[in-house]
């Protein structure tokens, strides 16, 4: 399973369903935090990334202190989906 | 399960003149159903027509009655909440005064205390209005 080919399809989706209109793939760097500082999402977007997650990638996070640690960074959700993959 | 207007401050938390759903008809796991009608009072008239942003208002408070149905054994007062965003948004035409509409209400995703909800308000079975809610706080 390929994770970088997982995290340039986590940006464009991100960016597609949010709706963020002045962001490229490429501004969004795996590692930075999504939500306040880096790109800045806040916590009503953590809805969509759920959905984005269960929608395109076939994984359910239904618990919110997993929620928390999977949805740091595009890194942090791409190592979800080749675990829960993987399992 | 039907709930009538008469007891509708029970299962939502706004009151008057903020009230824009009458009637609970049905609501289940996948799908809440109401009514209203327009009077001549509503504080939300532009003119004789219902503005969309009422409508809105309609399908977040028919959430919010569905919601607090389904879960009243874990809830104990009406829900409170608010619209943390309104996607999808398509306007075909508006109600006026002396329409009942019926509006319609999916539930499409939850994660925590936040849902991701679809709304679709008819008139005489033809669409008015339909978008996604983001509603918090619930």
């Amino acid at each position: 399973m390929d994770i970088e080919k997982i995290k340039l399809e986590l940006k464009s989706q991100i960016i597609e369903q949010l709706n963020l209109i002045d962001i490229k793939a490429e501004d969004i760097r795996d590692e930075d935090p999504l939500f306040v500082e880096g790109l800045g999402l806040d916590s009503i977007d953590a809805l969509e990334l759920v959905v984005i997650l269960e929608k395109y990638h076939g994984v359910k996070i239904t618990d919110e202190t997993l929620g928390r640690k999977v949805l740091y960074s595009i890194q942090t959700m791409a190592e979800f989906v080749v675990a829960e993959k993987l399992k | 399960m039907k709930i009538i207007k008469e007891n509708i401050k029970n299962y939502i938390p706004q009151r008057e003149p903020f009230i824009m759903v009458d009637n609970i008809l049905d609501a289940n796991a996948e799908k809440f159903q109401t009514d209203f009608t327009i009077f001549s009072d509503n504080i939300f008239l532009e003119g004789d027509k219902l503005s969309e942003c009422a409508l809105i208002e309609n399908i977040a408070q028919s959430c919010a009655a569905g919601l607090f149905l389904i879960n009243m054994e874990k809830a104990s007062k009406p829900l409170d909440g608010f619209i943390g965003g309104i996607s999808k948004l398509f306007v075909f035409d508006l109600p006026k005064v002396g329409d009942t509409i019926n509006t319609d209400v999916y539930f499409l995703h939850q994660f925590a205390n936040m849902y991701l909800m679809k709304g679709e308000v008819y008139l005489n079975k033809k669409k008015l209005l339909e978008c996604e809610l983001k509603l918090a706080g619930l």
